[in-house]
């Protein structure tokens, strides 16, 4: 078996024209590690992985493969294989024949090739289209292709582009166990870039969330969401996203908040710059009240949605609209009272200025 | 109504640009006697006797053979050449291709008139006066400038993210014009190579100065030196003439198909 790769990006820029995309990316992609690049669109995902495969030249920094530089050497020499987000299938090829591409261009032996991709294939269901061409076969069967064309070799790093936007919810959890099993099996660095936090936090070894071309956070997936590093991660993590809501700062030592005219004292690393701060809860940590010892508010339930085994529920506190998820076995109605419970433990707490956290 | 204004609009434009084919056909079946009159419209005694008059002498045989290889050598070489430039202009980076395209047609801007002296004392001075090779070299410089603008417009055409998924599937840039882009293009380069092909075949200012016997005549000018001392042999020149256009024909319909023909459907999303 081949030795893995890890991959140092140190202070990365990139700029096209005048329009800077990243601005001083510095991060170490483990070798083996499942590394998922998550953001907003246009914050500059695929462009990094343009970086990393070598189609594009870094404007500044240096990237590094095993601590060796790799500008100037081409995509080939770098030994990558990428799904491209457009899937960049061969319009005149097969699928059989697009698969099989990368193993041609290697010289590789026909017998091999053949049951190379046939093997292929197979995993990805993709048995009986393998004679079609593109333009015959649909959106999720193109991207299966493309996924084919990428996973038939093994290659020091793979690079994947939101290989899996285009399958329906079935498939795509199939493929992301597939793509878990294999990553297992052949342990090759993997490089991913996805809208889908489930996709993130079930595929993941850490994930790192971009905005604007700036790193916001780089953690294993659990930290990311239980730890949001600034209001940007909290709001763009979770779903349904995390709760922010605004509260005035009553004491500062220890702290205590004002947070809706209830009164909390979340336990905090570091004093905040401004006597405003943004007080983060996941609607999964409101609960139902039950006991007496707990800090609790009165909310009124808005609008109730069934989301399989739980409820999304949208309530008033005050004046402030508040998401909390509720168990099966809650009872609560629309239109009424309901008690709840905050988590003075599971409260992340936000400087009103910067929006860094500051807690740890 | 609609339709029929469209058919007969259809049928109007055709009959124009057919009418003077059809006419060369009708004559160069006529016998020489009809050939001055004008009813009949059609031949009373239709004869093939112009046709047996152009193949007798083994002479125009070998200057169709003579346009042949310099029409297809001069297509290929142009498709060659300008099928890499236009790829390297469009996927690779260079600097300052805007100019260097304008620079392309520039050359196309003179006018034959102009260039045919200069070019005449090259050939000659090169040694190529009366040989395929002067016309094969002539006609390739002449038609690269269209094949370049319109190949480098096919390959921009074709998605980046193609281009740059076969160089990470392990091509070369020239594997990968080869493999991928090349066959992309067909349409592009059958439509230039259709172009230039019948640039070189009816080429004549150039083909009549640097050609002087049989040895390298092509059959525009053979067709031009037909007419004898006292009378111009109208149904002779009129049955060349179709002879000579038919291989253009077919040509066109033998890749029209290609022509039409979308090739990148289904390749990227959307
Ligand atoms: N060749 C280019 N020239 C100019 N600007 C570019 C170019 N490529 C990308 N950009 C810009 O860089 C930014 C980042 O693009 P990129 O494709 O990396 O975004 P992304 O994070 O992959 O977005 P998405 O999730 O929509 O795919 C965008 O604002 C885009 O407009
Ligand atoms: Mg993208």
């Amino acid at each position: 078996m081949k030795t893995m790769t890890n991959i140092r990006l140190e202070n990365i820029t990139k700029t096209f024209g005048s329009f800077a995309v990243i601005t001083g990316l510095d991060l170490t992609i483990e070798a083996g590690e499942f590394f998922t690049f998550v953001g907003p669109s246009g914050c500059g995902k695929s462009t990094i992985l343009n970086l990393i495969a070598g189609l594009e030249p870094a404007t500044g920094g240096e990237i590094l493969f095993d601590g060796r530089p790799v500008s100037g050497l081409t995509p080939m020499e770098r030994d990558v294989a990428m799904i491209f987000q457009g899937y960049a299938l061969y319009p005149h090829m097969t699928a059989y024949e697009n698969i099989a591409f990368p193993l041609r261009m290697k010289k590789e032996h026909a017998v091999r090739i053949d049951s190379e991709v046939r093997r292929v294939a197979d995993m990805l269901g993709l048995g009986e289209y393998l004679l079609r061409k593109p333009k015959e076969l649909s959106g999720g069967q193109r991207q299966r292709v493309a996924l084919g064309r990428a996973i038939v070799r093994k290659p020091k790093l793979f690079l994947m582009d939101e290989p899996l936007s285009n399958l329906d919810a079935k498939l795509r959890l199939d493929m992301r166990a597939e793509l878990k099993k294999l990553h297992r099996e052949l342990g090759i660095t993997t490089v991913y870039v996805t809208h889908d936090q489930g996709e993130a936090m079930g595929l993941s070894d850490r994930i790192a969330v971009l905005e604007k071309g700036e790193l916001q956070q780089c953690d294993v997936p659990r930290e990311v969401y239980r730890h949001p590093a600034n209001t940007f991660v909290a709001g763009f993590i979770g779903n349904p996203p995390m709760n922010l809501l605004r509260a005035a700062v009553v004491r500062r030592s220890p702290l205590e908040l004002d947070c809706n005219g209830t009164v909390i004292a979340p336990p905090v690393d570091a004093a905040p710059s401004s006597d405003e701060v943004i007080v983060g809860i996941r609607p999964e940590d409101i609960t139902v009240a039950r006991g007496p010892d707990e800090t609790t508010f009165e909310a009124t339930v808005s609008m109730i949605e069934p989301a399989g085994s739980t409820f999304l529920v949208d309530a008033l506190w005050g004046k402030t609209p508040i998401r909390v998820v509720a168990g099966p076995s809650e009872v609560i109605r629309e239109g009424s009272e309901v008690r709840l419970v905050l988590p003075l433990e599971r409260i992340s707490v936000f400087d009103g200025a910067t929006g860094r956290v500051l807690q740890r | 109504m609609r339709q029929a204004g469209k058919v007969f609009a259809v049928i109007a434009v055709a009959a124009w640009s057919i009418a003077p084919f059809l006419w060369q056909a009708v004559t160069s079946v006529k016998p020489d006697a009809e050939l001055a009159r004008l009813p009949p419209l059609l031949p009373v005694g239709p004869t093939l006797e112009h046709y047996r008059a152009v193949f007798t002498g083994a002479s125009f045989l070998r200057i169709i053979a003579n346009s042949a290889i310099v029409a297809s050598s001069a297509t290929l070489l142009s498709l060659a050449i300008g099928s890499l430039a236009a790829f390297g202009l469009a996927k690779l980076r260079v600097r300052s291709r805007g100019l260097i395209l304008l620079f392309v047609l520039s050359a196309s801007m003179f006018p034959p008139i102009a260039t045919v002296s200069p070019l005449y004392l090259v050939i000659r001075a090169l040694g190529l006066r009366d040989t395929v090779w002067a016309l094969i070299m002539t006609y390739t410089t002449f038609t690269l400038p269209l094949t370049i603008w319109v190949l480098t417009n096919f390959f921009r055409g074709i998605p980046e993210e193609i281009y740059r998924a076969s160089l990470v599937d392990g091509c070369t840039p020239f594997r990968s014009f080869v493999r991928v882009m090349l066959p992309l293009a067909a349409p592009g380069i059958a439509t230039t190579g259709i172009l230039a092909f019948i640039f070189s075949w009816n080429e004549f200012l150039f083909a009549l100065t640097f050609t002087a016997t049989d040895a390298s005549r092509t059959i525009p000018v053979a067709i031009a030196l037909f007419p004898g001392l006292h009378e111009v042999p109208w149904g002779d020149i009129a049955a060349a003439s179709v002879v000579v256009t038919i291989p253009l024909v077919l040509l066109v319909f033998l890749f029209q198909r290609r022509i039409i023909e979308g090739l990148t459907a289904g390749a990227v999303k959307g």
